[in-house]
């Protein structure tokens, strides 16, 4: 693929983020390459129901 | 590679997590990462050894799968107006693995790894049916 990109004027205001995620990227400017990789783990066995994790009174 | 400039009047960033990037200027290569184990308990009492070694869970050492380019690509690029102009940002939060750049730049990679983990004293999901 071969293709031409013309950049011409590119003014903004303000710019208002709250929050750029995890894995994400927020650029003002050029690039050759993004890769944003981004795992999550919550599956059903790290649901964990247990006895009191540690003594509740120390005497 | 010819470049544009980013011209940018202020910015105000509250809050950086781990491993974000706030860099102001070109660069030519961002790589953060991040691996979190979170634990949440009904209680919050923790010792600070409940996890030893992230090794022991699959989700920090497997592999990531990286998009495949197999097109051959050629890309002209004429920058009628060299400059990006932004009046000002605010950024409330920049989350873990995350960049934020006022410039160029030529590869950015990033990666995060989060284990989620709740621990109950009791089954919370008793009463339902």
């Amino acid at each position: 693929m071969k293709y031409t990109v013309i950049n011409r004027g590119l003014s903004v205001g303000h710019i208002n983020i709250t929050a750029v995620a995890t894995s994400s990227v927020f650029l003002i400017g050029d690039t050759e390459s993004i890769a944003c990789s981004s795992i999550f783990d919550t599956p059903p066995e790290s649901l964990i129901i247990s006895a009191p994790f540690v003594p509740l009174s120390l005497s | 590679m010819n470049s544009r400039s980013s011209l940018v009047n202020w910015i105000i960033v509250t809050s950086v997590l781990s491993s974000s990037v706030v860099q102001i200027g070109d660069s030519n290569q961002i790589t953060p990462d991040s691996k979190t184990y979170a634990l949440q308990r009904e209680l919050p009492i923790f010792n600070g050894n409940e996890v030893e070694d992230l090794s022991q869970y699959p989700i920090y050492n497997q592999p990531l799968p990286l998009p495949l380019i197999t097109e051959d690509i050629e890309q002209w690029t004429i920058h009628e107006n060299p400059i990006i102009k932004v009046a000002s940002i605010r950024v409330i939060g920049l989350g873990a693995s995350s960049v934020l750049h006022v410039g160029s730049t030529r590869q950015i990679n990033t990666e995060a790894r989060v284990k989620h983990n709740r621990e109950y004293l009791s089954n919370p999901y008793d009463d339902e049916e």
